[in-house]
């Protein structure tokens, strides 16, 4: 059964799951690199950050989260099926596991839509102001879908603070450090400061992160699902049972490392202004 | 054995080509192709790297002709940006950083470890694909136009002003940097998974540790030059704004992020010139290596340290002081690795039977020029000094010290110590001392006058200079014919050797290590018999002792 290079079947299964890990490692250092430029930023637009986050669903997110974590247990029963020789069972939970993978990215793209719609992606066409004139082509902010769980705690809690309260945060900031930094027209730009040099300072820079964030999550995603797509092949030709089913353990952990990603996504990008029961 | 060992590499002459190796088992072009043989993969890679190192050889060419003289009159500004930019482009990322792991550390790390191949045979011929890729994507982005950001990539010219094909080089550098992830991977899983019996760590010949310090680097360290890469490329493509200030982002953090790979990137680079040397130094002075511990954690120590010190290329960026003074003190205590190295090789040479063969007179030179390369680094870690030397010439000696003198010697130096294993013929001896020696002394008339130009001020990147230094610029561009005079004779007799050369048998330099047991060229599964080991490594001498 082992390739010939291999003395014993043990060493080609330790070898494979062994290279996952350095794998992993690497993928820890990759998404570190955007860790480290949140930081950064986050520290460096406090306010920004916190009005900018303000503006994602966090219905759909945790809907996300949810669906996510459901596609982790899902492809754990897949492991345990392909370890007990179980093929029909493996099918199934790595159908499952595809289903929900595909669920969440359909979700980012309604996400990701809605961020078109109103202008906060990253470009030309930025336009961010919360606290100042409102973004032609925009729907006024009332107008604009507070989240389930926002429109939830308002009626359980009374109005709490959620699009309005990232305006008065717009407001504080320009008061704070990064009214220094307020976006004048670039020097020897003439004429009137387009939309986007007016948008809030700093707030491009988290629009910029949330999409390169999400965006190579999203990509681990993509790449896992094709990747299932290979497993299910082999898995209806009977490939897999309990003598053999490193490639499902392995496939395995990198599912579970892209969730884990994302379990750091959520509350960084979605949670960080949050807040039940007025201000602070 | 032992009347074959007195008479020297003579014996090689009445050695017969085994019949059955690993070059001989398929000749068509599709056997190569899709060989997943890992010394078939070497020699993959050793074409394709000496092709990279003659396109950034030809722009290095072009940098020392312009700069022959005074005015900017070969070519015109925007054209030498790209001309040095390519040059470090190809000699970096498609040449120094592959050289020695993904040829001699492919051939040898299993032979070394007496495995059959390496952990994953399958993934390590992929590697090679999308090195290819990568290059290509490179040499695509030199053929349309080149690029002309330095190899630095620094934000925002990259990402905002230059109006080069930034886009394709760094999506070819993205590439291979994949390429070099998966490879460290691979040997890391080998060393760890496939070492045969007996093979016990402190075993491992000080070649395989070296071997392991930079596949660490690689795997820690590319994955943050690739995401830097596409933070670059998303920039520079939909505009979105992380390292532009007009943003509100921050091109320090750019740097920041690129020296967290590429400071420790010149690790991978010289980490394992060093396992080479060591090797090398054992063999030829016939002598038991002095230390060995101390040089096999030594290269560790270098591995780690490497990141803890990147900053020392931004000292005139606008960090802070107290941020400047750490990254000053940790630089200088990387030092300290590198020198127990040189001091335990100079200790092998003690008392040993020194011989006089290519390899060695290498490891000669690449012990004088690493020990000025590493010394001159100090000037550079100090922040005081820094700050007069930064981007003057006095930086790209430096450099290049480390890198030609230190890295492509060791190169050489291992390719023909090892040419009889990988083509079971012996090079010719004299035009291989030649070439060593034109090496070593075109290598520094051209790169010692730089070190002066530099402490003069002469400013790096510039296709103009003031007249009083034309001297030492012709005396550079002087040595750098006779360099790639030195460069291209191996060519020559390398190739001339593959026919005419004599056979070498299995272990020509009565070198100890579990290569030199299997024939010269090793047959395809490496070994008859899965080796057993129950020695010491470097046993030299003792069978002498024993008699
Ligand atoms: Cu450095």
């Amino acid at each position: 059964m082992h390739k010939h290079h291999f003395d014993t079947f043990d060493q080609q299964k330790d070898a494979s799951s062994f290279g996952m890990w350095v794998f992993l490692v690497q993928e820890i250092m990759f998404f570190g690199g955007l860790f480290v430029a949140y930081l950064v930023y986050r520290h460096q637009y406090y306010m920004a950050f916190g009005t900018s986050s303000a503006t994602l669903r966090v219905d759909l997110g945790l809907f996300n989260t949810i669906v996510l974590i459901g596609s982790s247990l899902t492809m754990a029963i897949a492991v345990n099926a392909a370890q007990r020789s179980l093929q029909k069972r493996l099918i199934a939970f790595l159908l499952a596991t595809m289903a929900l993978g595909a669920t969440f990215l359909g979700v980012k793209v309604i996400e990701y839509t809605e961020k078109f719609e109103k202008r906060e992606v990253p470009g030309a066409n930025f336009c961010f102001n919360p606290q100042g004139a409102p973004c032609k082509g925009v729907s006024h902010e009332e107008e604009k879908t507070p989240d389930l769980i926002q429109r939830y705690l308002n009626g359980r809690f009374g109005k709490l603070p959620g699009l309005d309260k990232a305006a008065e945060h717009g407001a504080e900031a320009t008061t704070h450090a990064e009214a220094g930094e307020a976006a004048a027209p670039e020097p020897g730009v003439p004429g009137e400061a387009t939309e986007r040099q007016r948008s809030m300072p700093g707030s491009e820079v988290y629009f910029s992160l949330y999409f390169a964030m999400t965006g190579m999550h999203a990509l681990h995603m993509i790449v896992g699902i094709g990747l299932m797509v290979w497993l299910l092949y082999w898995a209806t030709k009977g490939l897999y049972s309990a003598e053999y089913y490193t490639p499902i353990e392995n496939f395995g952990l990198y599912w579970h490392f892209v969730d884990i990603v994302w379990i750091f996504l959520f509350p960084l990008l979605y949670l960080i202004n949050r807040h039940i029961g007025g201000h602070h | 054995m032992s009347a074959a060992a007195a008479s020297g590499h003579l014996v090689a002459g009445h050695e017969v080509m085994p019949e059955e190796n690993y070059l001989s088992v398929d000749h068509s072009l599709k056997s190569w192709l899709l060989t997943v043989d890992h010394k078939r993969i070497c020699i993959l890679y050793l074409l394709t790297i000496t092709f990279m190192f003659f396109i950034g050889g030809a722009f290095a060419t072009m940098v020392r002709l312009e700069l022959l003289t005074p005015a900017g009159d070969l070519m015109q500004s925007d054209t030498y940006n790209k001309a040095f930019t390519m040059h470090a482009v190809f000699m970096i990322f498609f040449f120094l950083v592959p050289s020695i792991p993904a040829t001699l550390g492919n051939f040898l790390l299993p032979l070394a470890i007496g495995a059959k191949d390496v952990a994953f045979p399958r993934l390590n011929l992929l590697s090679w694909y999308i090195f290819v890729i990568g290059a290509s994507f490179a040499v695509i982005a030199m053929i349309t136009g080149g690029v002309d950001t330095g190899w630095t990539l620094y934000t925002p010219f990259s990402t905002n002003y230059s109006n080069t094909n930034v886009m394709m080089t760094a999506v070819g550098i993205l590439i291979a940097g994949f390429s070099s992830i998966l490879t460290g991977l691979n040997f890391i899983v080998t060393i760890h998974r496939m070492r045969c019996p007996g093979m016990s760590w402190f075993r491992l010949p000080l070649f395989v540790w070296a071997t392991y310090a930079t596949s660490l680097i690689q795997v820690l360290g590319t994955p943050v030059l690739a995401i830097t890469l596409v933070l670059v490329a998303l920039e520079r493509g939909f505009h979105i704004g992380i390292f532009d200030p007009a943003l509100g982002g921050d091109p320090v953090l750019f740097q920041h992020m690129f020296w967290f790979y590429s400071h420790p990137a010149v690790y991978i680079m010289i980490l394992p010139g060093m396992g080479v040397i060591s090797e090398v130094i054992t063999c030829f002075s016939h002598k038991r290596i002095f230390g060995y511990k101390a040089v096999a954690f030594s290269s560790v120590a270098i591995a780690v340290f490497g990141f803890l010190v990147w900053a020392h290329h931004m000292f005139v960026a606008g960090i802070s002081l107290y941020a400047g003074l750490v990254f000053s003190f940790i630089s200088f205590l990387v030092a300290i690795p590198s020198a127990i190295k040189t001091f335990n090789w100079s200790a092998t040479l003690y008392k040993g039977s020194v011989r006089w063969d290519t390899p060695m007179l290498y490891v000669f030179g690449f012990l004088g020029l690493f020990t000025i390369g590493g010394l001159t680094g100090l000037f550079l870690a100090a922040l005081g000094l820094d700050i007069h030397l930064t981007d003057t010439y006095f930086v790209v000696a430096h450099f290049h010290y480390v890198m030609v003198g230190g890295m492509v010697l060791a190169y050489l130096c291992g390719i023909h110590y090892w040419w009889p294993k990988i083509t079971g013929k012996m090079y010719p001896e004299l035009p291989a001392k030649a070439a060593a020696i034109i090496v070593f002394l075109g290598f520094n008339l051209t790169f010692f006058p730089q070190f002066i130009l530099g402490y003069l001020g002469m400013p790096r990147r510039y296709h103009a200079y003031p007249a009083e230094w034309q001297v030492m610029n012709v005396l550079s561009s002087a040595g750098a014919s006779i360099l790639a005079i030195g460069f291209l004779l191996p060519m020559v007799y390398l190739v001339w050797s593959l026919k005419f050369g004599k056979v070498a048998g299995p272990n020509p330099w009565q070198a100890t290590g579990l290569e030199w047991e299997t024939s010269s060229p090793p047959p395809e599964h490496n070994f008859h018999e899965t080796p057993v080991v129950t020695t010491e490594p470097y046993h030299y001498g003792e069978k002498e002792r024993e008699i």
